[in-house]
């Protein structure tokens, strides 16, 4: 199971909260981190989001972070994704 | 009333005001909307005394999922957006269905859902469903509008988000009171039904395109096995020329989704039909033995593919889509080329013309052949077991007629089971948009309402349902829809007693045990379509099917056509479940 950290800037909507987490869930991840705050005068939200996601199909399972970047990439609300390198998972691999 | 109603509309004149209702309505005719369909309740009430003196022209459909279809259907059979309306509470969680088959199926509809008045939102008022919670999973966005004065900004922005990138439906939800809230009216009217989307993807299509293309064009020119794989976005993007174009430089074998039937004219030499778990063996075989599949507006669904990790075992990819989700989600691409296909077929037709000869002419030539030998075999082992009336037999035979006798053209709907499958392999097609069918969904139910919306569409067309009996009674109402209107959509209803694809399935995989599958106490279906004047009749024996299509397709009116089969007819070919596509079965004993 591999953490990923995304960091999101979405429109200060009410529903780009909901949207964001139902679709992380959906994609067939669990959020272990989540932290917001508004920026640019309330008119957007900054969103830092921790997931995992727990094994289904080693198929499917690869790419899986990618195929969530860019489902959510597609919601109106959100205006850019930034996909975190995971620095822990890279200190392992070394 | 009536003087209260005077009363109202002299207070709105003096003041050069509107209400949020009739500024809606005002907006949607801004971009082109000319029908609607729904039904009315009391949160949408505003709404429907606005329709009462609009130009649009609303259908009442008798259930809101009924509605809901309608609009698929409507926007399926021209490149028109479908809108549905709908009140508060149940009326917009029975669209929410509706709403799930346009996401799958990337068809643009809107759908407006009255609200209870803002003050009372958040207080489980009556009929009040947080309808915005239940639409973020089926629309590809819905808008909350609070404030009369966000009506015009909300909507315009909902056709853009309709029609824009990958097509999809938006839910705008109005409170009663936005509805009848005074708002200054729009200064002029104008039509921007034309006017190009202007939400502009904020990632991701092709950055280099060109460079795509170039690579997709070296793959192709190198390739000895190659196969074209057909999806419904070469029909959503209106690229079928384009494709013709590229088929002409690359004249290789060609398949189609479900949804792909008929972006390629059934009539082109290389097309081996429909892939997949109720493909041909022609389509399917040569899939799985191709070096390169060029993926055109098709997302790797797993009815279209079987077991995913044994499709097309040896093929690389070429996909190409407007998605950038779709891209690597399933299989992956050793070139994506992300982009409108009316941009990228053109230039990808350029770039294989510039570029040298095709690889090798000789194994090409061998391939072409090996394919062709499939495709004659396509309906060898379709054979008659049946003593009465052979659905398959029954369909090419429609179709054949279809072709001949309607001017100038037809649409065929579906609902869902053994009846669309056997449609899909046996009705022919020449344009994407004469199939209309729940493909991704699978929706039961949707074949009625969506002809009806196909029919209002495209008024000069014959539209034909071909239903089930499981599915017809899904959604029976709409028949008053019909008769109301006078809708002339002839219905040819498949009647084996049975839920006959899962009965199949049962029969195949859960040894015999037909669970709650026996549909043998349907009612009359002919006294039924009578009771909403629609003329039917039944039939059930081969030498009956030539004159009754006949006098259903000449018939002026709606039309109900009963044909009786035998309760154990199959779907042949079946690709089991996790099973790669090679493995197909063709009888029960194999």
């Amino acid at each position: 199971m591999q953490n990923h950290t995304l960091e999101v800037t979405a429109d200060n909507q009410p529903t780009a909260l909901e949207r964001l987490l139902q679709v992380t869930r959906y994609r067939g991840f669990l959020v272990t981190d989540l932290s917001v705050a508004t920026s640019n005068h309330e008119q957007h939200l900054e969103i830092k989001m921790s997931v995992n996601q727990p094994s289904v199909d080693p198929l499917l399972d690869q790419n899986g972070i990618q195929r969530l970047y860019n489902q959510l990439n597609k919601l109106f609300d959100i205006k850019h994704v930034n996909l975190i390198e995971n620095k822990l998972a890279k200190r392992q691999a070394c | 009333m009536k003087l209260r109603k005077q009363l109202k509309t002299k207070i709105m004149q003096q003041s050069k005001l509107q209400n949020g209702a009739s500024l809606t309505l005002t907006i949607l005719q801004q971009f082109g909307v000319t029908d609607i369909f729904g039904y009315p309740g009391g949160a949408i009430m505003p709404m429907y005394d606005a329709i009462y003196q609009s130009e649009i022209k609303h259908y009442l459909c008798r259930h809101e999922q009924g509605a809901a279809f309608a609009a698929v259907g409507y926007a399926r059979a021209s490149s028109k957006v479908g809108v549905c309306v709908a009140t508060s509470g149940p009326g917009a969680t029975n669209l929410i269905t509706g709403l799930a088959d346009a996401l799958a199926d990337s068809i643009p509809v809107i759908a407006i859902t009255g609200q209870v008045p803002t003050r009372a939102m958040g207080t489980d008022g009556f009929q009040e469903v947080d309808i915005i919670s239940l639409s973020l999973a089926c629309t590809k966005h819905s808008f909350q509008v609070k404030h009369v004065d966000d009506l015009h900004d909300c909507l315009s922005k909902a056709f853009e988000i309709a029609t824009s990138g990958r097509p999809g439906p938006v839910l705008i939800d109005i409170p009663k009171d936005v509805q009848v809230a005074a708002v200054q009216p729009l200064s002029e009217l104008t039509t921007v039904c034309a006017k190009q989307p202007t939400v502009a993807p904020k990632h991701a299509l092709s950055k280099d395109l060109s460079n795509s293309i170039r690579q997709a064009a070296d793959l192709i020119v190198s390739a000895n096995r190659p196969v074209f794989y057909i999806g419904g976005g070469v029909g959503m993007s209106q690229s079928e020329l384009a494709l013709q174009q590229l088929m002409l430089v690359c004249d290789f074998p060609n398949v189609a989704t479900l949804k792909g039937l008929g972006a390629v004219d059934y009539n082109n030499q290389n097309y081996l039909g429909m892939l997949g778990m109720h493909g041909t063996n022609a389509a399917n075989l040569a899939v799985q033995n191709s070096d390169l599949l060029i993926v055109i507006g098709a997302r790797f669904d797993d009815r279209a593919t079987g077991k995913l990790n044994q499709f097309a075992p040896n093929a690389k990819v070429v996909h190409m889509d407007i998605d950038p989700a779709e891209i690597n989600k399933r299989r992956r691409a050793d070139v994506a080329v992300l982009a409108d296909l009316k941009q990228s077929l053109p230039a990808l037709v350029e770039q294989i013309k510039s570029t040298k000869n095709l690889a090798n002419a000789n194994d090409l030539d061998s391939w072409r052949e090996e394919c062709q030998k499939l495709r004659n075999q396509i309906h060898a082992y379709n054979e008659n077991t049946s003593k009465g009336i052979f659905a398959p037999q029954l369909l090419n035979q429609l179709s054949q007629q279809l072709h001949q006798q309607t001017r100038p053209d037809f649409h065929v709907t579906t609902d869902v089971g053994q009846h669309q499958m056997w449609a899909a392999q046996h009705m022919q097609f020449t344009r994407p948009e004469q199939f209309i069918s729940s493909s991704g969904l699978g929706t039961m139910g949707f074949g009625i309402p969506a002809s009806i919306g196909a029919q209002i569409s495209r008024p000069e067309t014959v539209n034909l349902s071909v239903t089930g009996d499981g599915s017809f009674m899904m959604n029976i109402q709409e028949l008053a829809t019909i008769k109301r209107y006078q809708i002339p959509v002839k219905i040819l209803l498949i009647d084996n007693s049975r839920l006959g694809l899962v009965r199949q399935w049962q029969q195949l995989f859960f040894e015999q045990r037909y669970s709650e599958t026996d549909l043998s106490d349907n009612p009359d279906f002919v006294a039924l379509a009578e009771a909403f004047d629609i003329k039917a009749e039944m039939i059930n024996s081969k030498q009956q099917v030539e004159a009754a299509l006949e006098r259903m397709l000449s018939h002026q009116g709606p039309y109900l056509l009963q044909v009786k089969i035998d309760e154990n007819e199959n779907v042949w070919p079946l690709v089991p479940p996790d099973t790669a596509n090679d493995e197909m079965m063709i009888s029960v004993n194999q």
